[in-house]
């Protein structure tokens, strides 16, 4: 974890879950595939169109939207946010959903509408 | 903690002389304090719209219990024990609720005495009220007085005839003028009708063959706005159409149309399209959704609309301070309407677009009167 709590962390929102210039709950909540982590880029290393641009033409996966949440907002619910540097991203960043899901799944997606719900606030960043 | 006067309930009549209170009438006393309990949280919730739940062990700051019963007929006197209150309970304190629900009550009783509309009264008060006086014989009555006043300036008889009329005007029917919008739900030939689910209940309009055939045939789902005259029960619900004044299909607007094209859109997923995961969307998933989605994007153009990766249809936005989603999968709805503020939330299920689901969508913070 960072020192700096108001450290932003940016996720590519799969089309899917971008409708109306909203990103729906569904983008921040992990799944049992990846292990109840979230993948993010540190903003302090990559802007969010460099962030956009990697998941769409380094990795091939599709983005229609980049949001943003700090390290304080993902903090407040148990999520930790740890460096996990990849081939090609040096920015990539996991936000560790284990600790809520130990509560229940239903647990992460109620944290899930709440983190949307803070990204929805502080608008679409790309 | 400290003792304070509040109430005192008289029981009048032979059986209670000589400070006598027969166990099968002293049941009231509590049902009484239920009453005031009802009310008080009728009370709360109107002081604290933007909370979702009552304060953690609402109850227990509302209790009655009997200081001594005196002489003549049975009078009980009810003191209360007033304790240190938490913050949860907002501008004002338990006590004071507690008395404005005793002031509540007794404007109940005297507007009953007196033949006048009662005040508007929730579900639980009224299911409470219509027990007071139980195991009482006709000629029986209880006379509230309140703190520490005297019963001979301060009256409040609960009668046999007291509680009829309470029970008649709760459960009177009158005829209303109602104007909104519903969705329409079904069309029959024979005979032919048009059906509307509205927050205020289930309208059914009678309308001549051709019209049921050409102008709503296939339109189900469709918004209706509509202008009726119908008999409703206490708490304004439609019990039957008496007459249509105004009736028309409403053209989507664009957010409508948006919302009904986003719908067909996610239909067209095939199993596995989150990276592998995430389930198809069933048809049954679709219907539901799409009238359920036009009738939020009349009213909120801002909702998004995504899909689940257990195939669900979720509709998402925020209002009133309150973020709102609607799970919909086959024809089960689950509404959470969530503070942003704490952990407060509001969770409820229905079966389909009904009244119900309708008049949760139009409060303003998820919790309505049932």
């Amino acid at each position: 974890m960072s020192d700096n709590q108001d450290e932003l962390f940016l996720r590519n929102i799969h089309p899917h879950f971008y409708d109306n210039g909203r990103v729906g709950s569904g983008g921040f909540a992990p799944t049992d595939e990846h292990e109840y982590c979230l993948s993010v880029d540190f903003a302090s290393m990559s802007s969010p169109p460099e962030s956009r641009k990697r998941h769409e033409t380094v990795f091939g996966l599709e983005s229609a939207a980049v949001f943003g949440v700090t390290e304080a907002e993902f903090d407040e619910h148990s999520i930790e946010c740890k460096a996990d540097p990849i081939d090609l991203n040096p920015a990539h960043a996991l936000a560790d959903y284990n600790e809520v899901r130990l509560a229940s799944r239903s647990q992460v997606k109620k944290v899930a509408r709440k983190i949307a719900a803070k990204a929805n606030k502080r608008g679409r960043l790309d | 903690m400290e003792k304070v006067p509040f109430v005192k309930l008289s029981f009048a009549g032979s059986r209670f002389n000589g400070a006598r209170l027969p166990a099968d009438a002293s049941v009231n006393i509590s049902i009484y304090q239920k009453v005031l309990v009802e009310l008080a949280k009728q009370i709360w919730r109107e002081k604290n719209p933007n909370r979702l739940r009552l304060p953690r062990n609402f109850e227990r700051y509302f209790q009655l219990q009997i200081g001594d019963i005196e002489e003549g007929s049975a009078v009980a006197h009810l003191p209360r024990f007033e304790e240190d209150l938490p913050e949860l309970f907002g501008s004002m304190a338990p006590g004071d609720i507690f008395d404005k629900a005793q002031d509540e009550l007794v404007n109940i009783i005297d507007a009953a005495n007196d033949n006048k509309p009662l005040p508007r009264l929730s579900p639980a008060v009224r299911y409470e009220l219509r027990q007071l006086r139980k195991n009482l014989r006709s000629s029986e009555n209880i006379v509230v007085t309140r703190g520490r006043l005297s019963r001979d300036v301060d009256r409040h008889p609960i009668s046999a005839a007291t509680r009829e009329r309470i029970t008649r005007e709760i459960r009177e029917e009158k005829i209303k003028n109602i104007s909104g919008f519903g969705v329409l739900s079904g069309v029959s030939e024979t005979p032919p009708s048009i059906s509307v689910v509205s927050e205020h209940g289930a309208i059914r309009i009678d309308v001549n063959f051709q019209t049921a055939r050409l102008t709503y045939n296939g339109q189900n789902g469709r918004l209706v706005d509509f202008n009726i005259n119908a008999v409703v029960d206490y708490d304004g619900f439609i019990k039957r159409t008496e007459g249509v004044n105004a009736f028309s299909l409403v053209k989507d607007d664009n957010s409508m149309a948006k919302a009904a094209s986003r719908v067909s859109e996610l239909a067209g997923l095939e199993a596995g399209w989150y990276n592998g995961e995430g389930e198809e969307i069933s048809q049954l998933t679709v219907i539901t959704s799409k009238d359920i989605a036009r009738f939020i994007s009349a009213f909120e153009g801002s909702a998004g609309i995504f899909p689940s990766v257990e195939g669900e249809i979720q509709i998402e936005y925020a209002r009133n301070d309150f973020e709102w989603t609607i799970a919909i999968k086959d024809t089960h709805v689950i509404v959470e309407v969530m503070s942003l503020d704490d952990d407060e939330s509001v969770v409820r299920r229905f079966r389909g677009c009904s009244p119900g689901l309708l008049r949760m969508l139009l409060s303003d913070n998820g919790i309505v009167d049932e």
